[in-house]
């Protein structure tokens, strides 16, 4: 009977899994890392403009927007695995606040852009609470409506929106450096000419760092147990509407800024364009090929992608749709959890949460 | 009168909404999949037909076949390469994976085909037909016979032949349907297939309706989903009722304020049916 | 109609009175009354399909009763959703556990705690500890053996040191090695003071454990007290074995 019980004692030791492969040294100190290249990068950001050619300006601009947009979206939908389409809705709404406050001569625009956010963080947290409560694959549907529904209301309600004319606002007007001109009155200026530019790399930074935040902290877990198992994570008291709706507010407030600056970068928005679902499709494909529910994954996607993308989008945006779509689909199929996910697989990138 | 007029309207466009929701509602049923592709797949049915048309001089009731046929294959292939793998994943997979498809589909058409309405007119359908003093327009008319034939069709096939039966076990439980011995791959291949032909026929149906360009997939999926939140998921005749009760508010919305306001009607009802009822309709068991 | 059992001397943590629930066209629990004595393990047993699990998801807050009161501490529960049922201090397992797969054991434990980092940290690596488990605190949860599943399932349900603990058929296929650790995390709960209600098909150890047990039949309670009386219990016999 003992020799039984030794048997089955070994059994059970040997059940162990192979061994999780320790963590790098480095590992702890990602977030000091992370700092160290976000200021030298937000100091290289900073300083572009005044080597580089609009065009490439407004590149960095895209792949700015891109960053807010995928890191804000994995909040909720990869962190929690809510797949929300969503985030197109939320930008069409940012935008036509930020547009109508500026175009009625209501605020200043950095106001109007931080109103914009506020609004759409106000609506997630209306439109969530109901939402929220159905299980992930019927509030991706919602979600679907809603941006469906907005669009719908912003063109109907056209006293207010100008509904399908359109938006027009007004470009910023270029300041000229004087003769004579501080280094510092050279920066105003600079910083005035590409103001767009600088304020999507504000919203940028801030998405990153909420990014880190939320991924290191007890409410990225609490997400990442409702992505695995919801009601398990609900039966062990994670409160999991509140939760779910925390996370939505904070990611609709990224598109809503997003939107609004973009009306003013462009000039003008309609609604068919800017609700148009090419905006979530911007944020889910860069987010899912860099890694849902990772730190950096939305940045690495967002960053490699736009880059390569532009090309495309510039000579034959259909095709843009087209390579994005496939590209979707093939994530989904291969490498789910995107790139982060596979170099963890293949041991070249630490299982750290960090990442 | 002339309410009648528009209500009878909205029975016929009902129909056809019917026979699109149906076959999302067996896809959903057997798989588990909510395929948002199906709006590309209708687009690729409208298209066929318009081309049929306009190239070869078709009618639309011959490219009818055709289009069915063509999209049966492309179901075929689609679920047995991509659909199939995501079956037994969570549902948010094949969300994201019927996603892009419908996002890859509807690049590629848009490529092809540009953004512009195109519009199949022919002869025989366009103008009314007077019954008893109300005008029913042709085209809608046949479109409504047809649908509803081949959602009747369907039905019947579901409830007596044995491969429906097969079916209905699958969408019941799948593993259980497994240990019976029915080959339930078999099953979802034929499902989507099914389900993509029948999306293809009601398009070629809105072909002969209405104008038709590569991003009517997208309204018309809206559309879908409040049929079947609203009918009741699995149901086959609350799909029905949900469609027609769509087509008459759609119509008589368009008829007492405008088309825009028209277009969100599916969605008011897709959100206050889901909202109101929380705990899903399509949740059946987790 | 089944009368409350009580124990003498000690109160009652869990009162479930009247409780019933249909689902489509099958009552899976019929007018159930039990009384869950406090600080003692007490046990479901029934048939399959008697409603056991049902009853516990009514209990936990997964599902809501159609009818009839559930008092947990005096409280009425009934309706209440399964966080805050949580929070007012049961825990539970389930039937085929559920971690959460793609995180570690480790911070399985630590995403459930209601206290700060440090002292969910420090409870976890103790609790881990406690059964002998701390080589596992890195891997993930879904490439565990399902024994160890069981007990990591445990340990998560303790973090939060309730008072009322439900086990969904803790002992199933489970060897007798696992058996037994399971079983000495158990009795320490009970040395603890905790009260348990349990339900398995494993009768010889529930007619062992429990002090007290109620028999389902078909949504109902059909008898209940001690193992020794249930036992002898003609019908409980026919509910078992005499259909």
């Amino acid at each position: 009977m003992s020799s039984q019980v030794s048997q089955i004692r070994n059994e059970v030791d040997s059940e162990q899994a192979s061994p999780t492969r320790p963590m790098p040294k480095w590992e702890p100190y990602l977030g000091w890392i992370y700092l160290v290249i976000l200021v030298i990068a937000v100091a290289a950001m900073i300083w572009f403009p005044s080597n580089a050619s609009a065009y490439s300006v407004t590149l960095a601009l895209i792949v700015l927007m891109t960053i807010s947009l995928a890191t804000s979206w994995n909040f909720l939908s990869g962190f929690g695995g809510y797949t929300s389409f969503g985030h197109a809705g939320f930008f069409g709404i940012g935008s036509y606040v930020g547009a109508l406050l500026l175009y009625y001569e209501r605020t200043g625009w950095i106001t109007a852009v931080i109103l914009s956010g506020v609004a759409t963080g106000v609506l997630a947290l209306i439109i969530g609470y109901p939402t929220l409560r159905l299980r992930g694959p019927y509030f991706a549907v919602a979600m679907l409506g809603f941006t469906e529904l907005f669009r719908v209301i912003v063109t109907s309600w056209d006293s207010l929106t100008l509904g399908g004319r359109g938006v027009f606002l007004p470009i910023v007007r270029f300041q000229q450096v004087e003769d004579g001109a501080t280094w510092w009155d050279r920066f105003q200026v600079q910083v005035h000419n590409n103001q767009n530019y600088y304020a999507m790399l504000v919203l940028a930074v801030v998405a990153m760092i909420l990014a880190y935040v939320i991924g290191t902290s007890r409410l990225g877990l609490e997400l990442l147990a409702i992505r695995d198992d919801e009601v398990a994570a609900q039966s062990m008291g994670i409160r999991v509407v509140r939760v779910k709706i925390t996370a939505f507010a904070l990611s609709a407030v990224f598109p809503g800024i997003a939107g609004a600056i973009n009306a003013r970068q462009v000039g003008f928005i309609e609604p068919l364009t800017i609700f148009a679902v090419i905006w979530s499709i911007r944020a889910i494909s860069t987010a899912i090929l860099g890694g849902q529910g990772t730190i950096l994954g939305p940045i690495l996607g967002a960053i490699v992608l736009t880059l390569v993308s532009e090309r495309v989008w510039e000579s034959d945006p259909n095709l843009y749709q087209v390579i994005f779509g496939g590209l979707i689909v093939i994530v989904v199929l291969f490498m789910p959890g995107g790139f982060i996910s596979l170099l963890q697989n293949w041991g070249v990138l630490p299982r750290s949460r960090r990442l | 009168m002339d309410t009648l007029q528009v209500i009878l309207s909205g029975v016929l466009l009902g129909g056809v909404y019917a026979l699109f929701a149906a076959g999302l509602n067996m896809i959903f049923g057997v798989m588990r999949v909510i395929n948002l592709a199906h709006g590309e797949l209708m687009m690729l049915g409208a298209y066929i037909t318009f081309f049929a048309s306009d190239q070869a001089g078709l009618n639309p009731l011959v490219s009818l076949p055709l289009s069915a046929a063509a999209l049966l294959i492309l179901g075929l292939l689609l679920q047995f390469a991509l659909v199939e793998r995501v079956v037994n994943q969570p549902l948010l997979s094949s969300l994201l994976l019927t996603f892009g498809l419908s996002t890859l589909m509807m690049g590629v058409a848009l490529n092809l085909w540009t953004a512009n309405y195109r519009s199949t007119a022919w002869a025989p359908l366009t103008g009314n037909w007077d019954v008893f003093g109300l005008a029913v327009s042709r085209s809608r008319f046949v479109a409504f016979v047809i649908a509803l034939l081949v959602t009747g069709g369907t039905y019947l096939f579901l409830r007596r032949s044995t491969f429906g039966k097969a079916i209905r076990a699958t969408s019941q439980n799948a593993e259980v349907a497994q240990i019976c011995g029915i080959d339930v791959r078999r099953v979802r291949l034929v499902t989507f297939a099914m389900g993509s032909a029948m999306a293809a026929i009601a398009g070629s149906l809105i072909a002969m309706i209405f104008t038709i360009s590569p991003e009517m997939g997208r309204m018309f999926i809206g559309k879908a989903f409040a049929i079947i939140v609203l009918g009741g998921l699995g149901s086959f005749v609350g799909a029905l009722f949900g469609a027609l009760s769509l087509g008459v508010g759609e119509t008589l919305a368009a008829y007492w304020t405008n088309t825009q306001l028209a277009e969100g009607v599916a969605y008011v009802i897709l959100l206050i049916v889901l909202l109101v009822r929380p705990s899903g309709f399509f949740g059946r068991a987790e | 109609m089944s009368q409350p059992a009580t124990m003498p001397t000690t109160s009652t943590i869990l009162d479930i009175r009247n409780v019933s629930k249909r689902f489509g066209g099958i009552q899976a629990v019929n007018d159930a009354s039990l009384s869950i004595s406090e600080g003692i393990v007490t046990g479901v047993i029934g048939p399959n399909g008697s409603g056991k699990s049902t009853l516990f998801n009514l209990i936990t807050g997964l599902d809501r009763p159609d009818a009839g009161d559930i008092r947990f501490q005096g409280r009425n529960v009934a309706g209440l959703g399964p966080d805050a049922i949580n929070r007012l201090g049961m825990g539970r397992t389930f039937q085929l556990t559920r971690l959460f797969g793609r995180m570690t054991v480790f911070e399985n434990l630590t995403v459930v705690s209601r206290s700060g980092k440090g002292e969910a940290t420090d409870r976890a690596l103790e609790l881990l500890d406690s059964l002998d488990l701390t080589r596992l605190r890195d891997e993930y949860a879904e490439n565990l053996s399902y024994g160890q599943q069981k007990l990591v399932e445990f340990l998560r349900l303790s973090m939060n040191d309730p008072s009322l603990i439900l086990l969904d058929e803790p002992f199933a296929g489970v060897n007798p090695v696992m058996e037994q650790k399971l079983l000495e995390q158990l009795h320490a709960w009970v040395n603890a003071g905790k009260t348990i209600l349990l339900t398995d098909h494993e009768m010889a150890i529930m007619m062992e454990l429990c002090q007290e047990i109620f028999v389902l039949d078909y949504g109902e309670v059909i008898a209940h007290g001690a193992p020794a009386q249930i036992r002898e219990d003609e019908r409980v016999m026919e509910a078992y074995f005499g259909r």
